[in-house]
């Protein structure tokens, strides 16, 4: 496997990902006990002139087919989340598509009106408040099974507590 | 020469009702000329006086809309269906900002103004076409060609500014839509080889338009602005020309009320290039456009676009036009 992030463009660039990369993305949809087919078809990364990570897209067809020749792509297709070295941190998007396997072959964190208002803020949800926990770290919805975003177990005062790793708020607090 | 459309004269009623709106002179003038009766400009004038209400666009790409509006009215809004548009609601009370409810952050509508909502419905794109939007950000428009496709037609949205990408990226990701690319570039320079089926133009503008929402338009733009703006128009309307296929169809739009933003701008081309002519939008509501102003004539087919007023129909100032390339 190639390591990535040599040769950065001086525009960005968006480029089929390499062996590297996409094993980077499939061990993470192993770790979620998911196939990686429920997370991509068409692996896509998007490099940026000295950031030191990439973002990866799953990029439809006719799409890909439009990208040819074309310079200072910003952004296309279904955004994955971000590779950083071995490091996938998905997103917001990825939460959406996954949320349909939970209780299926994904075991999501499921949380009740009030942890679902303290989750879109950002902050940390009591255990009272989760209705049903997922893997460690998995994706957040709400009784209704709507996405939330992305959440991590962690024990707070010997009590167990859903951190936000992502979460919708983001789209009022940064997406513009 | 047509170009005289520039050169405006203030009469004595026009500094009058400058003075009385706190709008530049020249632009009193130019209503004056556009709707040839003071009562309608004082009509036009009082209009931009009252707020924009808070509208927005269900997506019906991820929820039924009258399940949002069920949702919505349970936490206290009071919803009514926008005439003339497919997907638009005003909030006519609203307990707390429409754009910070969970609903919105799980992609379920997007806050937009009525009249915007209706360049989309005029460019009626088809799953499976291909779709240019010019001066995309930060997505308004865009999202909203992927959701009457079904996130089935193949957009490439082109915006010169980073930040306003941004927004678009952000937008697009929270609506659950992929079949678009974002490309940060000069709509003037793009590559000859893109042919698209339709291509959307909603052009950078004075925003004389939005005066509702922005009162301080209403005298933030020079006469020279206008001028430097209507042929950047220009250029950016001849290179979506450019870039559609034969047969198929450019949707000008801008929120102006300005002719020398819109019915100038298409008859400059209308003259300088006869592969295309300018289509009715029976569809779309608002008042013909304008073919004599300031004394200068225009082609007749320009009464085809579609011009809505404050005072008329109750929407922001804007302009639309369909043209269709031979």
């Amino acid at each position: 496997m190639t390591k990535i992030y040599k040769g950065l463009p001086r525009k960005p660039r968006l480029r089929p990902a390499s062996d590297y990369e996409k094993g980077v993305i499939d061990s993470f949809a192993t770790m979620l006990g998911v196939k990686p087919e429920a997370v991509y078809v068409e692996l896509y990364v998007l490099e940026v002139p000295n950031a030191a990570y990439v973002d990866a897209f799953d990029v439809p067809h006719g799409i890909a087919g439009v990208l040819k020749g074309l310079e200072a792509v910003y952004s296309a297709g279904f955004y994955l989340g971000m590779i950083r070295g071995n490091e996938f941190k998905p997103g917001l998007p990825l939460a959406r598509r996954l949320s349909r396997l939970c209780g299926y072959t994904l075991r999501c964190h499921i949380v009740d009106s009030h942890g679902e208002k303290i989750f879109l803020y950002g902050r940390e949800v009591w255990e009272e408040h989760v209705k049903t926990w997922g893997e460690d770290f998995s994706v957040v919805v709400n009784e209704s099974r709507e996405p939330l975003g992305w959440g991590i177990v962690k024990a707070k005062r010997g009590r167990r507590v859903l951190v936000p790793s992502v979460d919708l708020g983001w789209y009022l607090r940064r997406g513009g | 020469m047509k170009r005289s459309i520039f050169e405006v004269k203030v009469s004595g009623d026009a500094l009058r009702l400058a003075e009385r709106y706190g709008y530049l002179p020249y632009m009193i003038e130019r209503y004056i000329n556009l709707f040839g009766d003071i009562m309608e400009v004082k009509d036009f004038l009082e209009a931009n006086e009252e707020p924009m209400p808070e509208t927005f666009r269900c997506n019906s790409y991820l929820i039924d809309c009258r399940e949002l509006v069920e949702r919505l009215e349970s936490k206290g809004f009071i919803l009514e269906r926008l005439p003339f548009t497919s997907h638009g609601y005003e909030a006519l009370e609203a307990p707390i900002s429409i754009g910070a409810t969970h609903e919105y952050m799980l992609g379920y509508y997007y806050v937009q103004d009525p009249a915007s909502m209706l360049p989309v419905q005029a460019l009626d794109p088809r799953p499976g076409e291909f779709i240019l939007d010019l001066a995309a950000a930060p997505g308004g428009k865009a999202t909203q060609i992927l959701q009457v496709t079904g996130d089935q037609a193949h957009l490439l949205a082109v915006d010169v500014s980073r930040t306003r990408l941004r927004a678009l990226r952000s937008h697009m990701q929270r609506m659950g839509f992929k079949n678009y690319l974002a490309l940060r570039a000069d709509a003037r320079r793009l590559p000859n080889n893109i042919k698209a089926d339709r291509v959307l133009l909603d052009a950078p503008c004075s925003g004389e338009g939005v005066i509702r929402k922005d009162p301080s338009r209403k005298t933030s733009r020079t006469l020279e602005d206008l001028e430097f703006l209507s042929e950047l128009q220009t250029e950016l309307l001849n290179a979506a020309l450019n870039h559609v296929k034969s047969g198929g169809v450019v949707v000008y739009a801008t929120c102006s009320v300005g002719v020398e933003e819109n019915e100038y701008v298409i008859d400059r081309l209308l003259e300088a290039r006869d592969d295309f002519r300018v289509e009715p939008l029976d569809a779309i509501p608002g008042a013909p456009g304008v073919t004599e102003y300031m004394k200068v004539r225009f082609d007749e087919s320009l009464r085809f676009c579609r011009r809505l007023y404050p005072h008329l129909h109750g929407t922001e100032g804007f302009t639309i036009c369909m043209l269709k390339k031979r």
